[in-house]
């Protein structure tokens, strides 16, 4: 779960669009197999529904939040839909500071807007706000979901609007998740070309898949037909409900004495659940050291998967998240047959999408990180991100301390209790912060001898005990050891070293505020 | 920077090497004579020590020790007993000895071995071996920038080398040898090459010093273990037995913040900056275990006032404070002065060691512990094991076991556990093929019940072998337990110890076994 690298909004794009096609024709060996152009009526129909979107993102510094980085710009594809709004991925809008659209009719980009960001299926709608920039653009002829090992073309466009196909056939289906805890099907295949900058699947004349992924080995994901059509008519709701968040941690039962233990017969079949996380569909129904024989009447084997009538062996996860071709829907119920307590029972869960409040260490840190400077000392709340910033990509085992508190504190139960980490991420030299220099990445649990459950309430103790008239406040490490801050004075040594280290406010909350009173 | 470690395979040895000196002596022909003469008879009481010994492998406990050879030096005190490094001879399974112009060997044995100052007392035996010895004496604290010869028997040849060098630091650091232990040590600017670990620093016809550690980066970087550390060694060992080093056991945080200061009050009972620290935690079992408690604020220890960094004075230079008791035998007094509540409290408590952290200290007295269950092999967390498998775990992310290791005092770890036990490895067998998966992990518990070191480990599966009908072995920070069918763990026995060449399935040491 979640250990995609996402390349994807990383790299520049500039002219690679145009560069393989032309590259590409060149081989003319190849060309009939590869990147024929349709006829005429297909590649004039196609590029009315994509806009090509430039992207020009902005990048927190994790550790020192109030820093930001203007990224490169780079250009990915965008989905004409229905609606008169534009499909992309999720992770490429979140970080935009602009979102410029072209279309193939006019080389002048209009300026697009997030509509509708969903992180948990890693999609986004945007809306134009030229309001005739739609005019001659036609929503994506979406199709079916491909099957399996069915011939599909992949195609993609040029900075000209240029199409280029490829033949591809489609590997596979499976489940996964980007960034949270909703597994989505996604359409597997291979190709000779890249995708990396988007592309669509068309399966004969209608849209079957959205490509969303491609790694270094030309192997692609796309978003299937029924994905994209989902998504765009659960956004236009009221209420966006979003998908299905299966929530399982399951372990194999392959092995006979465990099975034994259980007192549960191979031919039951059955898939042990090691873990549920809140929040999500199966926490509170379905226990830990539950086994799950049946979803919806359909058998569970041992290691997860069920016989799909259509696509073969898949997993617990894509049974939990549609019905047939359809999509489950958050709100729906669903029974599911376990193995509790040396007995089977069938157990109704309420399907539903993920309520964000699961994870006390994040995986994902959609918006500009908290942060805190009070007398001289950064507090931020631990994070993925901010542990790959501090230690690089094998934080697991360079941050000891930390790598442990991922495994064993990362997931949080019930609503109210402490929901992050707050950590000393570093102490800038000052008279106020001498003594403290060894403080560098260390948990802070609590001030005055009450719990700190996150940053914004540390804040507002801090705050509180200032109005108090504290004159001081202590706050207790890790380790155990207690450390003090200045309360009578803050306003003034902050003041100083904020303005001596050019930190622009004392937390990002003043920031938020200083910067919407401009 | 890294200190070397002294390599398992011991024939590395460190020592020091022959240095051109600098040295602004006096200056006179009738000193340099002196001197000359002193070296003469000196060299005449530096020992050459050749071994043989066991080296153990953690990774197949049960395999026979390796026998390796090694070499070091050792020198001549009163009473014929030959001082050397504890790592010269640790695991020593021959012993020879013999002194320049020797034209033979003698067989000596350990008296005393102190691993955790890295110091060892041989005897010899047969008399012959001291004839016409002077034994040498062991003089005081040398000076900075003094000269200092050293004496061994390093590699490039086989007759004693003599080296020269200055003191050119006094610092609190880490002896290697155990892994754990800081004393005060010496730095002298002598290139070091390994042989003559062991060897007598001297000055002035004394020995001021034992050879014994290097730095693996830098150049010039030796170190010796100071006359306070030699003659504490030599107290310790008086009453026939070796107790080993106390431990004040005060975990503390510097007082030098300004804020910290004014919350606790410091100023009114003190006067910075001799405004002591904080401590926040004491160490179960340890000296200060009922008598200091977190948040009193340490100002005094045995009449040294503490700085705000945790600085005290010792002989005009500056020392981490807890020097000032390092070197107390076990039962001596302490008194530390505290400020408890704005109240000033004379404490007075006697040096007790802790065995709390044992583990940590690297262990060469003993065959190393194992059990194979059903071919799954446990071992007791210790020094050793962490240095065999630091790299796997690491790689293949078992935190819970390097964060109990490097967290065990810090984050209070030794509540639950006293040592912990880790599935090390997997010898793979029918009876064993669904259990790949634990392997590297801690153990928690066994059939429900919390384990807290090896022996009560080995006791409770014992009894889930004997009387329950699985074997559930719970891991740290997993969810889903290890089960094994006891009767299959029984039964796989046999087979698997003659699969791999096994002799026991089990092997606690004797010293161990008893706890």
């Amino acid at each position: 779960m979640r250990m995609r690298k996402l390349f994807l909004s990383i790299i520049v794009l500039n002219l690679s669009l145009v560069l393989p096609g032309s590259a590409l024709r060149s081989q003319t060996g190849e060309q009939d197999r590869r990147l024929t152009p349709d006829g005429e009526l297909v590649d004039l129909s196609l590029r009315r529904s994509v806009v090509l979107i430039k992207i020009s993102p902005v990048y927190y510094n994790q550790a020192m939040p109030w820093v930001r980085e203007a990224g490169q710009s780079y250009t990915v594809m965008g989905l004409v839909m229905t609606g008169d709004r534009i499909l992309m991925l999720g992770h490429d809008v979140r970080r935009a500071a602009l979102l410029e659209v072209t279309k193939f009719s006019s080389y002048e980009p209009a300026i697009a807007e997030v509509d509708l960001l969903d992180m948990e299926t890693n999609l986004a709608l945007l809306k134009v706000r030229d309001p005739g920039f739609f005019d001659d653009l036609i929503p994506v002829p979406t199709g079916e979901d491909p099957e399996l090992s069915s011939q599909a073309s992949a195609i993609k466009v040029d900075q000209l609007f240029r199409v280029y196909r490829e033949k591809v056939q489609v590997t596979e289906l499976k489940t996964v998740a980007d960034y949270g805890f909703t597994h989505l099907p996604v359409i597997i295949f291979r190709s000779d070309e890249s995708f990396r900058y988007g592309g669509l699947l068309l399966c004969k004349t209608r849209v079957c898949g959205f490509i969303g992924y491609s790694d270094q080995e030309k192997r692609n994901e796309s978003i299937p037909a029924s994905v994209i059509a989902t998504f765009r008519k659960r956004a236009a709701e009221n209420d966006y409900s979003g998908f299905v968040a299966q929530g399982l941690v399951l372990e194999s039962l392959v092995d006979p004495v465990r099975r034994e233990y259980y007192n549960l017969p191979r031919e039951r079949g059955g898939v042990l659940v090691a873990r549920t996380l809140p929040g999500t569909s199966v926490y509170g129904t379905i226990q830990p050291e539950d086994v799950i024989l049946s979803v919806d009447g359909t058998s569970i084997d041992n290691l997860g998967f069920y016989e799909d009538p259509v696509l073969g062996r898949q997993h617990i996860n894509l049974l939990l998240a549609r019905n047939g071709a359809e999509l489950r829907r958050p709100g729906d119920l669903l029974s599911v047959g376990v193995w509790r307590d040396g007995r089977e029972q069938q157990v109704r869960i309420e399907l539903r999408s993920y309520a964000g409040n699961a994870e006390r260490i994040p995986w994902l840190v959609e918006d500009a990180p908290n942060y805190i400077v009070e007398n001289g000392i950064v507090f931020l709340e631990l994070s993925v991100p901010l542990m790959r910033q501090l230690y690089g990509s094998d934080w697991r085992k360079k941050a000891i301390q930390l790598s442990y508190l991922f495994e064993t504190e990362r997931y949080y139960e019930k609503a109210g209790e402490q929901d992050r980490i707050v950590i000393i991420a570093g102490v800038l030299p000052d008279h106020f912060t001498r003594g403290y220099d060894d403080l560098n990445v260390t948990p802070v649990t609590e001030i005055n001898g009450e719990k700190i459950v996150n940053l914004a309430a540390l804040r507002e103790k801090i705050l509180k005990l200032e109005e108090q008239g504290a004159d001081t406040a202590a706050l207790t490490i890790s380790s155990g050891a207690p450390i003090y801050i200045d309360i009578r004075n803050r306003r003034a040594i902050n003041q100083r070293i904020l303005g001596h280290y050019g930190i622009p406010a004392a937390s990002s909350w003043d920031l938020k505020t200083q910067t919407q009173g401009k | 920077m890294i200190r070397s470690p002294i390599s398992p395979g011991r024939v590395a040895l460190m020592l020091l090497g022959v240095l051109v000196l600098v040295h602004p002596v006096k200056s006179n022909a009738e000193s340099a004579r002196e001197q000359a003469n002193n070296i003469d008879i000196a060299r005449d009481a530096v020992v050459n020590i050749n071994t043989t010994y066991f080296s153990y492998s953690y990774r197949n406990p049960w395999n026979r020790p390796v026998v390796r050879r090694a070499s070091g030096t050792g020198f001549i005190i009163s009473e014929n007993r030959i001082i050397t490094n504890a790592h010269v001879v640790s695991q020593a399974n021959t012993l020879r000895v013999s002194r320049p112009n020797q034209r033979t060997d003698y067989e000596a044995r350990v008296e005393f071995i102190a691993h955790d100052c890295d110091l060892a007392m041989l005897k010899v035996d047969d008399a012959g071996f001291y004839k016409d010895a002077v034994p040498l004496e062991i003089g005081d604290q040398p000076e900075l920038n003094s000269s200092v010869e050293v004496i061994g028997f390093p590699i490039g040849g086989d007759r004693v080398s003599i080296t020269r060098g200055i003191v050119s630091r006094l610092g609190m650091d880490l002896y290697s040898h155990s892994r754990i232990d800081y004393h005060l040590t010496i730095q002298v600017d002598a290139a070091i090459n390994p042989g003559n670990s062991g060897g007598p620093a001297l000055q002035n016809g004394k020995v001021i010093g034992v050879a014994f550690q290097t730095r693996s980066q830098g150049e010039n970087l030796g170190y010796i273990i100071p006359p306070v550390v030699l003659k504490r060694f030599l107290k310790d060992t008086e009453d026939g037995h070796y107790d080993g080093y106390i431990e004040l056991g005060v975990l503390d945080f510097s007082t030098q913040n300004p804020t910290l200061r004014r919350a606790l009050n410091v100023g009114s009972v003190l006067t910075p900056p001799d405004t002591g620290v904080l401590v926040y935690r004491v160490v179960p079992g340890a000296s200060a275990d009922g008598y200091i408690k977190p948040g009193d604020i340490l100002v005094e220890i045995n009449d040294h006032t503490i700085s705000e960094s945790g600085d005290v004075e010792l002989d005009g230079h500056l020392h981490p404070y807890s020097e000032v008791v390092d070197n107390l035998e076990s039962g001596a007094p302490i008194h530390a002065k505290v400020v408890r509540d704005g109240v000033q409290l004379t404490l007075n408590f006697p040096a007790r060691p802790t065995e709390i952290i044992d583990f940590k200290r690297m262990n060469y007295d003993s065959a190393p512990a194992y059990a194979v269950l059903g071919g799954l092999v446990f071992q007791p967390l210790d020094a050793n094991l962490m240095e065999t498998y630091y790299n796997e775990w690491a790689e293949n992310h078992r935190i819970a076991v390097l964060h109990y290791y490097h967290y065990f005092l810090l984050n209070e770890l030794y509540r639950d556990h006293r040592i912990g036990v880790v599935l090390t490895r997997r010898l793979a067998d029918p009876v064993n093929v669904h259990q790949d998966r634990y392997v590297g992990l801690m153990v928690q518990s066994v059939n429900g019940a919390p384990v807290a070191d090896f022996d009560e480990f080995l006791r409770q599966v014992g009894q889930a072998l004997q009387s329950e009908k699985y074997m559930v072995i719970g891991f740290h920070n997993e969810q889903v337990p290890l089960i094994m069918r006891s009767a299959d763990v029984r039964s796989s026995e046999s087979g698997i110890l003659e699969k791999y060449g096994i002799g026991t399935a089990r092997f606690v040491p004797e010293e161990q076994a008893g706890e």
